[in-house]
């Protein structure tokens, strides 16, 4: 196993009173960074927290076909230079179109012509923010007839023309192969790890059409195995960070899920 | 139209039309489009009514979703920031006919708008709204009795939004 994967918990405003106030062996955060826009005690507090800090972006619209947000690029931009996080990450999907937000991760057909478009949004938004980010992969709930080309094979090609990052979202797979019969054995063997830089675990809520990725349950023993699958491929330095956001649970039950993921890592 | 136009069209429908996306995604599609029109129509009714909590008291929740989804149906969502959605919110429900024979929802979601808005400068800080419309937002908010809380529109009052050590309160001017 690389000794250069770390693991880390994704925060929310709701937890960092607990991560100020006990001990804890958290040595790295992730923060979905459209929730810390504005400036507040809550800022004062995440200056306090000791650890390495990434940010997770929802709005940068990145497979979107209206023009890029530059007043919202420049926000991150500002809180990365008051915060300086290690890694910011955003998703491959577009969340507005024709001025109307969605506030959700939408698919888009993985194709030539939508990867060339893609490239040059990420060059865009890379040269804004002065560095490279890292891409997630989606989970999605309904895919296209025009695509001519699998998820990976679009990320690896995005990264390779960008030099920018793979966020690895292991929930993600499960999910698109549970829901959409999108073989996870295949992202897999496709995906190209020299540019997976982060690792998402997280839990989903299992309903009755459809399993959701709401981040609202324990991590998936079936997505720990991926974890354990992927580790001897890791090249890179990488953090892993778990992923709660809804049905919170208490601190010290977040901090169980840690450690069940720090024991699959180190054992 | 390419498919992010149409899964957006969509999602947006009013009428849940999906006939374009029958064309461009693989079977199965309606689940997820299910999924995704669920999840934009909730995510901002939700937000509305973390953004006019009075107007959800006032109405009860079955009755403020009701007009919550029309609204939402009605009007798009601009700004990246959820949390922003809502403005037209309170003229809105002041249009609606079924509500014409409740005249307070009306005060009670502009003073929910005044607190939404009290981070934009550019938002007005003071509203004239009928008498006894702030002791009525207060009684619903604190739970007391509102049985004796009639509005007088013959005599408005202006409500103005104060802050002090970095709390917003209502004060009568």
């Amino acid at each position: 196993m690389s000794s250069n994967v770390k693991t880390g918990l994704s925060l929310r405003i709701e937890y960092l009173d607990d991560f100020l106030n006990n001990d804890h062996p958290i040595q790295h955060f992730e923060i979905i960074a459209d929730n810390w826009l504005s400036p507040g005690p809550h800022h004062n507090k995440l200056e306090q927290l000791s650890g390495e800090l990434h940010f997770h972006c929802v709005g940068m619209n990145l497979a979107g076909i209206d023009p890029l947000n530059k007043n919202y690029i420049n926000k991150i931009k500002a809180l990365s230079d008051k915060f300086k996080p290690t890694l910011i990450s955003d998703h491959l999907c577009f969340q507005k179109h024709n001025n109307n937000c969605h506030h959700d991760l939408l698919p888009f057909a993985y194709n030539q012509k939508n990867l060339d478009r893609v490239i040059h949004r990420v060059d865009s938004v890379q040269q804004q923010l002065g560095q490279a980010i890292a891409i997630e992969n989606l989970s999605y709930y309904l895919t296209f007839n025009t695509s001519s080309m699998t998820e990976a094979d679009f990320l690896n090609q995005l990264c390779h023309a960008t030099n920018s990052f793979i966020l690895l979202d292991l929930n993600n797979i499960h999910i698109n192969e549970l829901n959409l019969k999108i073989s996870i054995r295949q992202f897999l063997d496709e995906i190209e790890f020299k540019y997976v830089k982060e690792i998402h675990l997280a839990g989903a809520n299992v309903g009755n059409d459809l399993i959701v990725d709401d981040h609202g349950a324990d991590i998936n023993e079936q997505v720990l195995e991926l974890l354990q699958q992927c580790l001897p491929k890791m090249t890179n330095s990488c953090t892993v960070f778990y992923e709660r956001d809804t049905d919170l649970p208490t601190f010290e039950h977040l901090l169980l899920q840690h450690k069940k993921m720090t024991e699959v890592i180190y054992e | 139209m390419n498919e992010i136009e149409i899964l957006s069209s969509a999602i947006l429908a009013a009428d849940g039309s999906s006939e374009a996306l029958n064309n461009n995604c693989k079977p199965g599609y309606e689940q997820g489009l299910k999924h995704y029109r669920n999840h934009y129509l909730w995510s901002l009714i939700d937000t509305l009514a973390n953004n006019f909590p009075t107007v959800l008291k006032a109405l009860s929740e079955n009755n403020f979703n009701f007009f919550a989804r029309r609204f939402v149906l009605q009007n798009n969502s601009a700004s990246e920031n959820i949390d922003d959605f809502g403005d037209g919110f309170a003229t809105f429900i002041a249009q609606q006919q079924e509500l014409m024979n409740l005249p307070s929802i009306s005060p009670l979601a502009q003073i929910d708008a005044l607190l939404m808005n009290r981070f934009d400068n550019s938002y007005v800080k003071q509203i004239d709204l009928p008498g006894g419309s702030l002791a009525l937002w207060k009684a619903i908010n604190e739970h007391t009795d509102i049985n004796n809380s009639e509005l007088d529109d013959q005599q408005l009052e202006t409500i103005a939004l104060k802050v002090e050590d970095d709390e917003f309160y209502l004060v009568l001017v």
